[in-house]
């Protein structure tokens, strides 16, 4: 019951100024995540969100040693170059050269992002990059770097990444036709004048940019969950498009209130409040609570189709229509 | 360089970490080949990053039964435990429901290094814990590497070239033509089983000198470069071991040489200068050709 207590206790802690901002600090990133991810998922190319979510520390870490600040516009166009650079090496190797899809992206992300290891292991005597916080992101700390944005003082990062969401779904709708055929069928998309390959560069462009809106937050390897995860788990409930990624979005959401629950109340109920443990890594509590609600929908959708053999027939066999 | 080379060779421990980068590098090239050819690439990188959750479950374990939390045997079987743990959840997304293999790779991939993270952060706050020692697993440190690692880099190299040399009628007849392989009655659950494990071996092996993000690249980059050169698949994991090896010892070389260079990221770099070499210096037709046989 002590334990219980102590749990309790630790989520009265919670404050509006930084539990709440950094809830909807994750919320947002869920938001921005779920267009990209969706879209990337449809396009068979998920691994790639890893190999731009790994892509883009070098282009950070030398816009760091370049200019060094930690201005956005800086960062985003480090970012870009590094992105573009993984996607024309990674295009490259697999078209030129016929090394195998596979091979060709983990060559191409591995060397960019050993470059950037090796750029923020250079850079940690100067300036506050800190390796471990690229890979693991520092969440808890978002809400302390303010701006006063209309009136109100607003953390950074939620800015940045509202800014990102909204950039996602105005590209989207605006793209959408061709986007959504490229998606499923390339000759079909080329021969009603589509071009698959533009539409392949703006998906990447948009998971670029929320990979880096939501890299200092979240850290790399856990922003590549928040895309890929909850929009297959949306996959399993439903078949199209839109309804994929609202639902993705709110998946990362339900995640992240579990994971940022999860990191406050997992030590005093472990019974390591005594050891000396206090808060466990939001981030990656969030994406090991994506992974929970994959397994959760995953399980309800195998409990239903065997219950309504037709319906569950169905949306197995039937392809992934808009 | 040399001038470097020779500093290093005059230092017994500088000695000992080049020998095993070597090795490390030789043993990867070789499963390396295998990963490729069977286009199985990136499940080498979700099992390198689903290693986290293992090697930090096995520290814990073992510090609350009043042992150190990094004793290297522990640690080894927590990261060998947590691979085979991400392929299995890679294998069990793959049956249980239709998502292609990359979505179930970036899957396993995320959650189960979220999970590794979120358990790191509670065994660096614990006193005593040393949970600051395993991070360094996550990006390597060669500097740590003692002549335990030398053997056990060995002993995965030997049991490498002893199984591919056993198998490799098996292990060529699954890589390139799986349904002939599957219809002469060979295992082809099995050898799959044998490429992962020798894989996990390797990352395993690895990931103090390398560190487990950058695992894959060692399997996945000298292997590239062997293909446009070799025409049998015994010649391509030979050229990889040595592409492999060369690699290994530049990276740890130019990491030496420079102040604040981590030898990880550096060996990496070394075989992404080599394969650049290799795909430039051969003839434009080979590497086609090299690309349509496999």
């Amino acid at each position: 019951m002590s334990r219980l207590h102590a749990a309790i206790e630790a989520l009265r802690a919670w404050t509006p100024e930084v539990d709440g901002w950094i809830i909807a600090i994750g919320a947002l990133a869920a938001a921005a995540c779920a267009v990209p991810g969706t879209l990337l998922v449809a396009r068979r190319q998920s691994m790639a969100a890893d190999g731009i979510a790994h892509a883009v520390l070098p282009g950070i870490a030398g816009a760091f040693l370049l200019s060094g600040t930690r201005d956005l516009a800086w960062m985003a166009g480090g970012a870009a170059v590094a992105a573009v650079a993984m996607s024309a090496g990674s295009a490259f190797l697999e078209r030129r050269l016929r090394v195998e899809r596979d091979a060709a992206l983990g060559i191409a992300y591995t060397v960019l992002f050993a470059l950037g290891l090796a750029l923020v292991v250079r850079a940690a005597d100067s300036v506050d990059i800190d390796p471990s916080c690229v890979l693991f992101g520092a969440i808890e700390f978002a809400p302390l770097d303010r701006v006063t944005a209309a009136g109100h003082e607003i953390p950074r990062a939620a800015l940045v990444i509202a800014a990102v969401a909204a950039a996602n779904v105005a590209v989207a709708a605006f793209a959408w036709r061709p986007i959504l055929a490229s998606s499923f069928d390339r000759g079909f998309a080329r021969a009603a004048g589509a071009r698959p390959a533009a539409c392949d560069a703006v998906v990447g462009a948009m998971a670029t940019a929320t990979c880096v809106a939501c890299f200092e937050s979240l850290g790399s390897v856990i922003v590549v969950g928040m895309l890929v995860v909850p929009a297959c788990a949306a996959r399993l409930a439903c078949a199209r498009l839109v309804p994929m990624a609202a639902l993705a979005a709110a998946f990362g959401c339900v995640a992240t209130v579990l994971g940022h629950v999860a990191a406050c109340v997992a030590a005093p109920i472990a019974g390591l409040d005594s050891a000396g443990v206090r808060e466990l890594s939001t981030a990656g509590c969030v994406a090991a609570s994506l992974g929970a609600c994959f397994v959760a929908v995953a399980g309800a959708r195998a409990l239903m189709s065997r219950k309504r053999p037709v319906d569950g027939a169905r949306a197995t066999c039937l392809p992934c229509a808009p | 360089m040399i001038a470097a080379l020779a500093g290093l060779l005059a230092d017994p421990h500088a000695r000992t970490v080049l020998a095993t980068t070597a090795t490390l590098g030789a043993s990867c090239g070789l499963a390396g080949t295998l990963l490729v050819l069977r286009r199985r690439a990136l499940l080498g990188d979700a099992a390198g990053h689903a290693t986290l959750p293992g090697i930090v479950g096995a520290g814990a374990l073992s510090l609350s039964l009043g042992g150190t939390g990094r004793e290297p045997w522990v640690l080894v079987t927590g990261a060998a435990l947590g691979a085979l743990a991400g392929i299995a959840v890679v294998h069990a997304i793959r049956r249980a429901t239709r998502l292609p293999a990359d979505a179930a790779m970036a899957i396993a991939l995320g959650s189960l290094f979220g999970l590794g993270t979120a358990m790191l952060s509670a065994l660096q706050q614990v006193e005593g814990g040393h949970g600051a020692g395993l991070e360094s697993l996550v990006t390597g440190d060669a500097a740590t590497l003692v002549r335990a690692d030398l053997h056990a880099a060995a002993a995965v190299a030997a049991a490498c070239i002893l199984l591919a040399t056993a198998l490799r009628d098996d292990l060529r007849a699954l890589a390139f033509d799986e349904d002939f392989s599957r219809s002469v009655g060979r295992p082809a659950g099995w050898l799959d089983a044998l490429v992962s494990a020798l894989a996990i071996a390797n990352i395993v092996a690895g990931m103090r000198a390398v560190g487990l993000v950058l695992s894959v690249a060692l399997l996945v980059i000298p292997a590239a470069a062997a293909r446009p050169w070799c025409r049998t698949m015994g010649g391509m994991m030979s050229l990889a071991a040595v592409i492999g090896a060369a690699g290994a010892v530049a990276g740890t070389v130019a990491s030496a040489a420079i102040d604040d260079a981590p030898t990880g990221p550096f060996v990496v770099l070394a075989c992404g200068a080599l394969l650049a070499a290799s795909l430039a210096i051969a003839p434009r037709a080979r590497v086609t050709a090299a690309g349509a046989a496999a």
